[in-house]
């Protein structure tokens, strides 16, 4: 398993230069002049020259980029116009808030999309999968910051249950902190369970069509167990898969819920830096955020070889 | 969904009816007339549509008319989905944004099916470069469409270019797959030794034999890319990053409203129901169509 993960690590080192690449390329090619945006209209020349010698725009795009790589090689994503700071200080002076929210959305996005999507492929076709199916359309279709505005509006002012906005930190206690999570990991996992429980129905109906699933019934296994463990198990891989490409999905979904609920997160930070037009923090967290990704579908390789040992790399 | 009422009269039917003189178009509206879910998106989406683009002449009101006196107004015979901050009518500004998001929408899902259509050919028939090109794609996969948008938008100002760039570009590598992935397949096809045999050039291949063969599957990806043209400039507006304040658009009205989110909700709720009813009718639309066009795929996914 070790030299495997090893393998897999210098694996993922084309696939982060490759991203990089693709990040500063885009960047580039994007129709606009950033300097002169960066500016403002009121600048002059002058001014949008400094900005552009400052940012390194005036330099032929090889060198901009080779200057770009051989920063980031170095764990350098960059300095803040505005605040002068590194922008991986930023980032992980944010990162906290943004990992609460991310990882207990996804908790509850498998805690409910599994089970249901696993009932939904059992009862095929009767009131409950039609129902769950249902939902899952709606809930793809209405966007988070309405989802977010819609669960505010009846737990926060009308039953007055939860509060509106807000974060708290984990070290002010387990209970607050869970508090004010409630709402924004709802929002946020909406899409997300919409999403997993009609790949886990899909993959289910798949499996439960297979012999060995009427073997173990034949052979008188209890229905959860052949469900759970004999369908599930099998089941998991493009349920895994799905979980990490949707990553990206989860990643926009950061953005906007933090810009809803008020938390002081990585994704609000790239909102404020687009606003306040500081150039080097977006593209920095562009390449964070894809950084996330591309690691976190290193990890789900890693998790295939254990939910499925006929799996070699 | 509903369609497990009907499965089997209905293919009996669709497959035993076109006969050679009925037109392509009165076979397609017998399909949507007879699926059920279909005909409700279908009009569901007619409806949205045809508002947008009239909003001219049904919204009685300016959308950027600024009338203080009348700020924060709850619907009324006068203005049926209120007012906002300034006074301005909130109908008209739905519409009127509804009309925006449906032109970009189309203008993002024709330039990111030309693009994906172009990548995947190429990648697909030019075996030499089909491994550069991906590694390219999933590159951009790797990159939150989102996070790519708001940053190009926000170093190359809000104009209608940047925006339909900045929207289209993480959706091609989805498509540039998927016509990859057919091309692939096709390239095998006897028929296509047999062109090449009797001497077509590459070009009369592709466009002849290969081309068409891209159709169906692409016809059920614009949907999905319209949906999410429309939602990603909903939440480029709703983050401040979209067209500038004075362009109504669903997001930005939605954005706009978030200070006077407990007093005058509707101002949040109205474009925000608008937006999900046009995503829901193309998503509900898309399925349909899948499940029409696609029936293998169909299958594997609705089971």
């Amino acid at each position: 398993m070790l030299s495997l993960i090893i393998r897999r690590l210098f694996a993922a080192i084309p696939v982060v230069l490759i991203v990089a690449t693709v990040v500063f390329l885009l960047l580039r090619m994007a129709p606009g002049d950033p300097a002169r945006v960066i500016a403002g209209d009121m600048a002059s020349e002058e001014t949008i020259a400094q900005i552009r010698s400052n940012l390194a725009l005036d330099q032929p795009l090889i060198k901009q980029y080779a200057l770009a790589m051989g920063r980031m090689l170095q764990g350098d994503l960059g300095t803040s116009i505005i605040s002068q700071q590194p922008v991986s200080k930023l980032i992980s002076a944010r990162l906290g808030p943004t990992a609460a929210l991310a990882s207990t959305a996804m908790l509850l996005t498998i805690l409910l999309a599994i089970p249901i999507g696993v009932l939904s492929a059992w009862w095929h076709r009767r009131w409950f999968d039609r129902v769950a199916t249902a939902s899952t359309i709606l809930a793809f279709s209405v966007p988070a910051f309405v989802v977010g505005y819609l669960l505010i509006l009846v737990f926060s002012v009308e039953l007055n249950w939860l509060p509106v906005q807000g974060y708290t930190p984990l070290a002010d206690g387990v209970g607050p902190f869970l508090y004010r999570l409630v709402l924004p990991s709802l929002t946020l996992a909406t899409v997300f369970v919409a999403l997993i429980t009609r790949i886990t129905r899909a993959s289910m109906l798949d499996i439960l069509g297979e012999d060995f699933v009427r073997t173990a019934r034949a052979k008188g296994v209890p229905e959860k167990y052949v469900l759970f463990r004999h369908a599930l198990r099998n089941a998991a891989a493009p349920i895994v898969t799905v979980i990490g490409v949707a990553i990206t999905t989860l990643i926009s979904g950061v953005v906007v819920t933090e810009t809803i609920f008020n938390i002081p997160g990585v994704g609000s930070l790239i909102v404020d830096a687009v606003l306040a037009r500081d150039y080097p923090v977006v593209q920095g967290t562009i390449l964070f955020f894809s950084f996330i990704y591309v690691f976190v579908n290193l990890a789900i390789d890693l998790i295939y070889v254990l939910l499925d040992p006929r799996i070699r790399y | 969904m509903n369609q497990a009422s009907n499965p089997v009269p209905m293919s009996a039917k669709a497959s035993a009816s076109p006969p050679a003189s009925q037109s392509r178009l009165r076979a397609a509206v017998r399909v949507v007339l007879h699926d059920r879910i279909m005909l409700f998106s279908f009009l569901l989406l007619i409806l949205l549509v045809a508002v947008s683009v009239l909003a001219p002449w049904i919204a009685v009101h300016d959308p950027l008319q600024l009338s203080p006196r009348v700020r924060l107004q709850s619907s009324s015979s006068t203005y049926w989905f209120g007012t906002d901050s300034l006074g301005r009518d909130l109908f008209s500004r739905v519409l009127y944004g509804g009309r925006l998001s449906i032109s970009l929408a189309l203008l993002v899902c024709l330039s990111s099916i030309i693009g994906g259509l172009i990548v995947g050919i190429v990648a697909g028939y030019f075996r030499k470069l089909d491994s550069v090109i991906m590694r390219v794609m999933d590159g951009i996969m790797a990159i939150p469409g989102l996070l790519l948008a708001i940053a190009m938008v926000a170093l190359g100002g809000a104009q209608i270019s940047t925006m339909v760039f900045a929207i289209a570009v993480p959706e091609i590598p989805r498509i540039a797959r998927l016509v990859r992935s057919v091309v692939l397949s096709v390239r095998e096809e006897p028929f296509v030794e047999a062109s090449f045999g009797m001497g077509s050039s590459t070009i009369r291949v592709l466009g002849w034999h290969i081309l068409p063969s891209t159709i169906n599957p692409l016809v059920i990806q614009a949907a999905y890319v319209c949906a999410a043209a429309i939602l990603t400039e909903a939440v480029l507006g709703f983050l401040g990053a979209g067209f500038p304040p004075e362009v109504p658009s669903l997001g930005s009205i939605i954005a706009e409203g978030r200070p006077f989110f407990q007093r005058a909700p509707w101002i949040i709720l109205f474009p925000g129901a608008f937006l999900a009813l046009l995503i829901l009718a193309i998503n509900l639309f898309g399925d349909a169509l899948r499940d029409r066009l696609d029936p293998r795929l169909a299958r594997k996914t609705k089971g």
